[in-house]
């Protein structure tokens, strides 16, 4: 059973659901574009041995937009605020893309509030990539999608046409997650991919990672 | 992440445990859920 909730971080309202205590807490968050249900499925098999939460970012989900921006430094301090305020003890960070390099900069912001983390295929070092612009035509997609007022089965339509292999409960799921989004959410990523230089520079997780004292377990995909 | 920023990040991360997947796209947990689950579980019981 999940119950969700809301934090005030003095910045912007965090919202969140949390499970029953079982044992040590765990918390799930998002890539961009995501939002807390993204590991729903994760959270019902730890349920049993784990106190679980998961996140919607800011300008995610039914999280608040923040009028501070969406630099990678930018989300650790909402999560943060969830640590120091409605956790108990240090938690496991299990977290894809955009929040992997979240928990990053938590872990080396805070170590004393993270036990662990578990990354999905960070974009740790991507900001020096070249040949990247397949993914910022989709986040440029996205984004013109999120700016768009249109009811739910149009949204699943066009999602539909963004995404033509995902079957159709992903694309439902997507098709929700971007009609809460901010847009301006993919501002921030879309300069650095189009422009191949990071403007997300108040963490970087070049320099953060070194900083991680917690024990990390990290994976990548090869398609 | 490509190879080299996987190796880049292993080598900055101290003692970080790194699994490689093959054949999944960049949403790991949804393209090869079980192979994901099966790894995560066998991390979170070491910690």
């Amino acid at each position: 059973m999940l119950t969700e909730k809301q934090l005030d971080t003095g910045e912007m309202t965090l919202n969140y659901v949390e499970g029953a205590n079982e044992g040590e807490p765990i918390v799930f968050i998002h890539g961009i574009g995501g939002r807390w249900q993204t590991w729903s499925q994760e959270i019902g098999l730890v349920s049993h041995a784990w106190h679980p939460y998961s996140v919607d970012l800011r300008g995610h989900g039914k999280s608040s937009s923040a009028e501070t921006g969406y630099r990678f430094g930018d989300y650790p301090r909402d999560i943060i605020s969830l640590l120091e305020n409605r956790v108990e003890g240090p938690a496991v960070l299990v977290a894809h893309s955009l929040g992997a390099v979240t928990s990053v900069g938590v872990a080396s912001a805070r170590p004393d509030l993270v036990r662990a983390v578990v990354l999905e295929d960070p974009p740790i070092f991507s900001h020096q990539r070249s040949g990247r612009s397949r993914r910022a035509d989709e986040f440029a997609r996205i984004q013109e999608l999120a700016r768009l007022d249109v009811p739910h089965s149009e949204m699943v339509s066009l999602v539909t046409k963004l995404y033509p292999s995902q079957t159709a409960a992903e694309v439902r799921s997507r098709a929700i997650a971007i009609r809460g989004l901010d847009p301006e959410v993919y501002t921030q990523t879309l300069t650095a991919l189009r422009w191949k230089a990071s403007t997300q520079t108040q963490v970087s997780p070049r320099s953060s990672v070194p900083r991680c004292s917690c024990r990390p377990t990290l994976r990548w995909a090869q398609p | 992440m490509t190879d080299e920023e996987a190796e880049r990040a292993a080598a900055a991360i101290p003692d970080c445990t790194f699994v490689r997947m093959k054949g999944v796209g960049h949403g790991i947990h949804r393209g090869d859920p079980v192979n994901f689950r099966r790894v995560m579980f066998d991390f979170l019981d070491t910690v």
